[in-house]
């Protein structure tokens, strides 16, 4: 599109915005129900960041691996995928402790680079076993109610997103609950601020790293359980949460979970804005300049500290 | 003195003589001679982001060997050889792709090649069997662009991707109530764009209105936005080309947010036999290109299309998927070509594919100076109660289910 389209489209907008007012409420509701669930992934991601500093590339994958937990278990006997949702965050949780406990822990000390090359390497190793166990081909979950969906004020609203982003909502606020009020949520925050401190008062740093892992991995598993009933996947569909993962992460303030909740309800609006007043080629590029803004102008993010935790 | 340069002169001749009958001992055309075999070589995807496709093609070749040496062989010259084939797997990587390509030429030494999978692969391919001057058959590569380099020796088996979906405007256009609208939504790819590019300009040429075009990036997943524009214009056609996941997701988000068309079509996603297991009865009614399809009524020299499915069923106890059906037409288009130029020599067999026209199972093949072949005309299909059903070419007693009922009544 040129630069004079461009300028048609914005004046078409003004003139017929009068037949988009009943579009706004659509719009609105698009884009708060995709950012429930980007604040979720986003928050996943974030709090390795923001505790461990270390930047888990294969975050996205291990979505994926809940997705396939769901799906195996909803093919195999017929559980409704919603209910796989304990099953998820259960064997991901395990997943991310023992990731954590083996092989991060080897090289924690090396710093960003190489942890951040270790799970660079340990995303491709992720997505080949998955490969291996349920091919390149996409899979997705049908259950009977997909699709289906209600009318509120002239917005359409589908029930499985609805339920999508009720749930990372409430995962989001539990985590946030026992980031501040349980001992093991404290002893985290704590080690993120001060490790050494943290070790001089009794905290087992090393397990405490690996829970945090487990955690994060464990919400991932949530959220790919979620992703599965919207959209399809194959092993390569973690590498397209990246750029969202990120978005989220360094809008909101790294390590900073209502920082995130923010953010990922932010991109969700910029993201349905966009193609409402830009169209669908900007929505990305919209995307990816408030990002480059975030990080120039206001680099700590949303909510950032100056102490992550 | 002559005497000695006499006898060394003898000896000379006698020596050369031996040296020259050795070489040839030596020669690859004794041996092949000897044991009569000409060794094939695909690098194909069978892991990676193509692997199912690319699989799919291999068993089109796989089986067409099986096939051509139980019948005895390759006809070279009037000798019958059998064939060997060597593949690698290029992991659905272009740079891969060549790199085996090239192994295969140099240091395999194989007599021919046989194409990989997807444009983006034959392209790397492609340049260097052009290098070594080596035909490729193309089984599934129908980007325009691939065949726009001036190559010499490659051959497409389909016809380009911007004729891909014409026929679903040209079956749309005759539907009554006539469509007066039609909206596109494309992922912006070198494998998607063309096909609707063709399909956007031959609905304009038959009167139907674009009320709108909207290109997404790869990697988009939320559809809902798009969507709630199209709502508001509500087009009587929608085009949208994308992968399989952007379908599934498109369409899936299509039936949430209630947006309703008079008819559907995807850039092949619909035809994929993964879109009936995925998207069960939602899967319903939407139309995609087929490159080929078990109902065709194509005669060929060694099977019609209805012989070679049945032969194939027999065989695995499935339908030929169209993917195989590719990779083995184009061994048999590099059999026929053999035939026809009576040697191995590359340049020939090139010859053999440029003055061929001539019809297979698969359809008919000519070639332009390009490489396109002219005559192709993809299939569309239309899912049909969880069925892909030729609808065109046009069938008796096959019809198109039109105007689509909206979502909330099916």
């Amino acid at each position: 599109m040129e630069v004079s389209d461009f300028f048609e489209a914005s004046m078409n907008f003004i003139s017929n915005h009068e037949k988009r007012d009943h579009m706004l409420g659509q719009v609105l509701v698009n884009g708060v129900l995709q950012g429930g669930f980007y604040a979720c992934i986003g928050v996943s991601f974030s709090i390795v960041f923001g505790i461990m500093r270390i930047i888990n590339l294969a975050q996205g994958t291990q979505i994926i691996l809940g997705a396939y937990v769901t799906f195996t278990i909803s093919h195999l006997i017929g559980l409704d995928p919603f209910l796989t949702l304990p099953i998820s965050i259960v064997s991901l949780f395990f997943l991310g402790y023992m990731i954590q406990k083996y092989v991060i822990n080897l090289v924690a000390k090396g710093g960003l680079i190489i942890t951040s090359l270790l799970t660079f390497g340990l995303n491709l190793v992720l997505i080949n076993i998955a490969l291996l166990i349920w091919k390149a081909d996409f899979k997705a979950t049908n259950p009977w109610y997909m699709g289906m969906s209600f009318e509120v004020a002239g917005a359409t609203i589908p029930y499985v997103r609805l339920i999508i982003f009720v749930i990372a909502i409430l995962l989001t606020v539990f985590l946030e609950f026992f980031f501040r009020k349980t001992e093991t949520g404290n002893s985290i925050r704590a080690t993120s601020l001060n490790p050494k401190a943290a070790q001089l008062m009794g905290i087992d740093i090393g397990k405490t790293y690996s829970l945090t892992f487990a955690i994060s991995s464990a919400l991932g598993g949530a959220m790919g359980t979620l992703f599965i009933l919207a959209k399809p996947v194959s092993p390569f569909t973690g590498g397209d949460f990246l750029i969202i993962l990120f978005s989220v992460a360094i809008l909101g303030g790294l390590g900073s979970i209502e920082g995130a909740l923010l953010s990922g309800i932010i991109l969700g609006m910029i993201e349905a804005f966009s193609v409402m007043l830009l169209g669908i080629e900007y929505q990305k590029i919209a995307l990816n300049l408030i990002y480059l803004s975030i990080l120039i102008f206001l680099p700590k993010g949303l909510m950032g500290k100056r102490f992550y935790g | 003195m002559e005497d000695c340069m006499m006898k060394n002169r003898k000896g000379f001749l006698i020596i050369s003589g031996l040296v020259l009958a050795f070489c040839y001992i030596l020669s690859s055309d004794f041996v092949t001679a000897q044991e009569a075999k000409i060794r094939i070589g695909a690098a194909v995807s069978m892991t990676g982001r193509l692997a199912k496709e690319g699989n799919l093609v291999k068993k089109g070749y796989e089986t067409w060997v099986e096939w051509i040496n139980g019948r005895g062989g390759i006809n070279v010259g009037g000798r019958p050889h059998q064939v060997e084939m060597i593949y690698y797997d290029d992991k659905a990587d272009p740079t891969t792709s060549a790199k085996l390509t090239e192994k295969l030429i140099t240091e395999d030494r194989v007599n021919l090649i046989l194409g990989p999978y997807s444009s983006g692969i034959a392209a790397a391919t492609s340049a260097i069997a052009e290098k070594y001057g080596f035909v490729t058959i193309a089984p599934v590569a129908n980007g325009d662009f691939v065949y726009e380099r001036g190559f010499k020796y490659l051959f497409s088996v389909l016809s380009m991707a911007t004729q891909d979906l014409i026929p679903v405007a040209e079956v749309a256009a005759k539907q009554i109530p006539k469509p007066k609208t039609f909206a596109v939504v494309v992922l912006d790819h070198v494998f998607t764009l063309p096909s609707m590019e063709g399909v956007k300009k031959r609905s304009l040429e038959l009167g139907l209105e674009e009320i709108y075009y909207g290109k997404f990036p790869v990697n988009t997943t939320d559809f809902s936005g798009i969507l709630t524009t199209i709502k508001r214009k509500e087009p009587d056609l929608l085009y949208f080309g994308g992968f399989f996941p952007d379908a599934v997701s498109f369409y899936r988000q299509a039936k949430e947010l209630n947006v309703n068309a008079k008819l559907y079509t995807t850039t092949g996603t619909a035809g994929h036999p993964d879109w009936l297991t995925v998207m069960k009865k939602d899967g319903d009614y939407v139309l995609a290109q087929v490159t080929w399809h078990p109902d065709m009524i194509y005669k060929g020299p060694f099977f019609t299309s209805a012989s070679y499915n049945e032969f194939w069923k027999k065989k695995y106890g499935e339908d030929s998927s169209y993917f195989s059906a590719c990779g083995f037409v184009a061994g048999i288009l590099m059999q026929l070509a053999i035939d026809k130029a009576g040697s191995l020599d590359q340049s020939k067999i090139r010859d053999a594919l440029r003055g061929m026209d001539t019809e297979t199972f698969f359809g008919r093949f000519k070639f332009d100076e390009k490489g396109k072949n002219i005559t192709h005309r993809m299939g569309i299909v239309q899912v049909q109660a969880g069925k892909q059903v030729l609808i065109d070419p046009p069938r008796p007693g096959v019809k198109l289910l039109y105007p689509v009922p909206p979502w909330k009544e099916r």
